[in-house]
């Protein structure tokens, strides 16, 4: 009795420590999945300054700021979201009937795509004023 | 006599920190600051308490192996998933404080295993601390109605939160109270006893309906239903019981329709959404809040205002589905324990939470299917013992048996509509592993 408890209680600690590498490839696959769609809503966008950048957000969410691109009549197609270190941590694509979200907001430090931060709030800097 | 001693000084620590719980989610800024640090304070002489009663009268101590196990490896989780959370630091300090409680609930609830009196005295303090945060927000109503009533809004009407900083809060214990009021009305042996814990019921009753919480509702009422159906007595008694009870369900529901939210202008109804234009950028969350997007008027060409019918979950069904979502994208062991705030994002429209509010969402999305699988079987076999005695009959030696698994159906049915198993300092939560474990050790007998 006694040695079938002490053989019980050691699988649940191996299959305890077993849940660290599940749970780090978990980490790990997920941030890959995301920043890919990250990529993708860059690769869409272009280059940051262009003649469609047409809406911005400031401090939302985890205190991110965000640039939004236009596509046709959808003035918000493309948005693209970075932190006060650069990283781009969101990206949605509103091309289609809803959005498709890519973010890795909630751990910020597994970007690793980053943005001229200076430049793109150069650029909602220069979006407030016209808007004025 | 030195035993009941520390049963009594269990008892009334229990209650102080229950309500010092409460009190740490209170509406009075003042309050809050001394309960936050006072009730884990209380929770550690709780614990001491516990132990010395455990110490003392260690031979009469008794906690079923597997319970004890299953939660030891529930908790060993929650404090490993350090190894792959978003917030490790974070993730540890939950994970103790939660070990913490159930730790010492463990503890008490094995004292009471062959004394059915400590558990009655238990579950007596649980019912005292209720009505003291009933009364407290009463009081404050008389005094500051302003600070006890959320007012009216285009999607709420005014709802009354008495001493806690949102209409949510206060009702979750309340729903935890009926089951204990209504087990001491219908067992009480004097009419007068029977009186005093029947307006108490109503008076829980009544608060609830005023807050129009009905996540609350829907647990109270059927953790009544609970008590009624396992209570002892006649069968022709029980239908008498449980059909007095469906009829306060069918009244309470009617008053909480009653009120309503402020009526929405024709204008503001049809309104339309500012739009960016090649010429004049704009602050897109003026038209598409990010955290409104889903389900939110921009895509569904709407005006955005929300108008709530009572039976309506437009708004929580599309968070919940969506934090699933996210759950599945770290399926096995999720985004580690305590971090639903930062894993979970808010993207819904007329949703306002920063987590899913929805306990058993948040243990998958914190400890993945790996951990609600060992919660649910940590819950499964608390409940099994308390549901075997009281069908078994052993329920005329546990007294307080149905009030107790009252009470646990009630804290876990919370569980479906607030996010609160990752949140020791939670309102409810002490309350919920203490009812659970209480059940856990129905049945054992002394040659165990």
């Amino acid at each position: 009795m006694r040695r079938r408890r002490l053989v019980v209680g050691l699988l649940a600690v191996v299959v305890l420590l077993a849940l660290i590498p599940i749970g780090r490839w978990e980490r790990d696959r997920h941030a890959r999945d995301e920043l890919a769609g990250i990529r993708g809503v860059l690769a869409a966008i272009g280059p940051l300054d262009q003649s469609s950048l047409d809406a911005y957000r400031v401090g939302v969410g985890p205190g991110m700021d965000c640039l939004l691109y236009k596509r046709g009549r959808n003035p918000f197609a493309l948005e693209l979201c970075f932190d006060g270190a650069g990283r781009v941590i969101e990206a949605i694509d509103r091309r289609g009937g809803s959005p498709r979200i890519s973010s890795i907001r909630e751990d910020p430090s597994a970007s690793n795509i980053r943005i001229d931060r200076a430049a793109a709030l150069a650029l909602i800097e220069r979006m407030k004023q016209s808007a004025q | 006599m030195r035993r009941t001693a520390l049963d009594r000084a269990a008892a009334v620590t229990l209650f102080l920190a229950v309500f010092a719980a409460a009190a740490g989610s209170s509406v009075e800024a003042d309050v809050v600051s001394v309960a936050k640090s006072a009730r884990w304070a209380l929770l550690i002489v709780l614990g001491v308490f516990a132990l010395v009663r455990a110490t003392a009268f260690r031979s009469e101590w008794r906690l079923r192996p597997w319970v004890a196990a299953t939660l030891g490896a529930y908790c060993a989780l929650t404090v490993v998933s350090a190894g792959w959370s978003i917030h490790p630091r974070f993730t540890l300090e939950r994970a103790a404080t939660v070990s913490l409680v159930v730790a010492v609930t463990s503890i008490l609830a094995g004292c009471a295993a062959l004394s059915p009196v400590t558990a009655s005295r238990l579950l007596d303090a649980l019912l005292a601390a209720v009505s003291a945060v009933a009364l407290a927000g009463f009081l404050l109503w008389l005094v500051d109605p302003s600070a006890a009533v959320q007012s009216a809004s285009n999607e709420y009407p005014a709802r009354f939160q008495g001493f806690e900083q949102n209409p949510n809060t206060g009702p979750m214990l309340l729903a935890v109270g009926m089951p204990l009021a209504f087990d001491r009305a219908i067992t009480a042996t004097s009419g007068r006893v029977r009186a005093t814990f029947g307006l108490l019921l109503l008076a829980f009753v009544a608060e609830l309906a005023a807050s129009g919480s009905r996540g609350a509702l829907v647990g109270g009422f059927l953790a009544l239903l609970v008590v009624a159906v396992l209570a002892p007595g006649s069968r022709r008694r029980r239908t008498g019981v449980v059909l007095a009870v469906v009829a306060l369900l069918a009244a309470t529901t009617w008053t909480m329709t009653i009120p309503h939210a402020l009526r929405v202008s024709a204008g503001a109804a049809q309104g339309r959404l500012p739009t960016a234009s090649p010429s004049r950028p704009i602050n897109a969350e003026l038209a598409i809040p990010l955290s409104g997007e889903i389900g939110g008027p921009w895509w569904l060409h709407t005006s955005g205002v929300v108008q709530r019918a009572f039976l309506s979950s437009s708004t929580r069904v599309p968070a919940w589905r969506g934090a699933i979502e996210q759950g599945f994208a770290r399926p096995i062991a999720g985004y580690g324990f305590g971090t639903g705030e930062s894993a979970f994002a808010n993207r819904y429209s007329g949703f306002h939470s920063d987590l899913p509010e929805n306990s058993y969402i948040g243990v998958l999305l914190q400890v993945g299917l790996a951990g609600l699988a060992l919660f649910l079987a940590a819950v499964a076999l608390c409940l099994a013992p308390g549901v075997r005695a009281c069908i078994r009959g052993r329920g005329e030696r546990d007294r307080r048996l149905p009030a107790t698994l009252g009470a646990a159906t009630a804290a876990l049915l919370l569980g479906v509509s607030q996010s609160y198993f990752h949140a020791a300092g939670s309102i409810a939560f002490l309350t919920l592993w203490l009812t659970l474990l209480l059940s856990s050790v129905a049945g054992i007998k002394r040659a165990a």
